[in-house]
């Protein structure tokens, strides 16, 4: 049987509750709930769904250093399984259409104000790898890696969700 | 792109300015609390009390609330290690097979089963005599592996998950699967669930599709399993 846990070593001794995680991480955890869903409703029961399962599966928690990252993944997971039921597969993977990609750049400082209506309107797999890469913080490698998809899939549609959001957010006016 | 190129600053500046504007969400005032809540109540509803870290040697941190909440069965196993509750002592509840299953189904570690090697949990030779079923091993998360199950061309997925526990749940050769649908099957329309005789397996058959196409999985058998 194939086994890919990492084993604990020796002095691998870790104590940390529930109620610690929650503590430390329910802010960012929200954060990205809602960036996910749009909206605070859906952000909230997004989160504690998150944490119910994180509480279940505690212990495979191996190292409290990566609480954060372990969340965030169960976050993700819950969020397109709750897409999932929602719609049928086929469309988990609508692509963004190339012309909706245009090709002038913004060069003026954003409209933050409608940020998340804009990436509301991004494909699933689009505003995901975004949000890997700009809120986590993890490599194209990474979310090719974590997201099961090549790498230049991972590429092209971080280039066009972050083109999309270019010349959609509206520059403050001078 | 140079890096020093003006529109490749400006595309640096681009990314630093998304990356700070993604955080800046304002949280829900008392989120905190709710948090705790549901966790304290999800405890009192499945009687299963917070599990620690393995090894941890720290007993379980209760709060004042979850003791008072009452119902919670804390005093399983009393305080201490817990270890993983597949390998306890006592029969998994149907609420706690239900918890696996759902454990399973969002877990982040299902891989694609290596199929030189095959899959390490069977499909159970009684369930292949059903007629018209089809299976076909996809993915193995630690002590689960998932089936595509198919019959008639309808889809559906059959967990089977090895455990070390009793639970009082039909059998492979009884009459009957328990059927739970709706809210009552959790993450799906219908679920079926059997253990086999020797405890070591629990089978859970997931739909989401229409009641009339669930029962057709086992239509033509008096006796399902035998």
């Amino acid at each position: 049987m194939h086994k890919n846990r990492k084993q604990p070593t020796q002095d691998a001794t870790i104590c940390v509750s529930i109620e610690q995680l929650i503590q430390q991480h329910y802010e960012v955890l929200y954060r990205y709930a809602f960036r996910l869903t749009g909206r605070h409703n859906d952000a909230e029961d997004l989160t504690q769904q998150c944490f119910l399962t994180a509480h279940r599966k505690l212990s495979q928690l191996r190292q409290v250093e990566a609480a954060r990252g372990w969340l965030f993944t169960i976050l993700r997971t819950a969020f397109l399984k709750l897409v999932r039921k929602k719609r049928p597969h086929n469309e988990i993977d609508t692509e963004l259409p190339m012309q909706e990609v245009a090709q002038e750049k913004s060069e003026s400082p954003f409209d933050l104000e409608h940020l998340q209506q804009r990436l509301n309107e991004l494909p699933e797999t689009y505003r995901i790898a975004l949000l890997m890469f700009y809120f986590e913080g993890k490599s194209y490698e990474e979310i090719a890696a974590e997201t099961n998809v090549a790498l230049g899939t991972v590429m092209s549609r971080l280039s066009r969700a972050k083109a999309h959001l270019r010349t959609r957010l509206r520059p403050i006016e001078a | 792109m140079n890096r020093f190129d003006p529109a490749h600053q400006t595309d640096d500046a681009f990314d630093d300015e998304l990356a700070a504007a993604l955080h800046e969400v304002d949280v829900p005032s008392g989120l905190r609390a709710r948090l705790l809540d549901a966790v304290v109540d999800s405890e009192a509803n499945s009687g299963v009390t917070n599990r620690p870290a393995a090894d941890c040697h720290d007993s379980v941190r209760l709060s004042r609330r979850r003791w008072l909440s009452g119902g919670i069965a804390a005093a399983i196993g009393g305080l201490g290690l817990w270890g993983s509750y597949r390998w306890a002592s006592r029969s998994l509840t149907e609420e706690e097979v239900w918890s696996e299953v759902s454990e399973s189904l969002l877990s982040s570690d299902w891989k694609a089963f290596n199929r030189d090697v095959g899959p390490p949990y069977p499909f159970p030779r009684s369930m292949m005599r059903h007629s018209g079923w089809q299976a076909r091993p996809t993915a193995i998360d630690n002590g689960t592996v998932a089936f595509n199950l198919t019959r008639a061309g309808v889809p559906a997925v059959l967990f089977v998950i090895r455990t070390g526990r009793s639970a009082k749940l039909p059998t492979l050769r009884q009459a009957k699967p328990m059927v739970q649908t709706g809210a009552a099957a959790r993450d799906w329309n219908h679920t079926a669930i059997w253990r086999d005789e020797s405890a070591s397996y629990l089978y859970v058959l997931a739909y989401d599709g229409r009641r009339e196409d669930f029962d057709r999985f086992f239509v033509g058998r008096t006796v399902p399993l035998a």
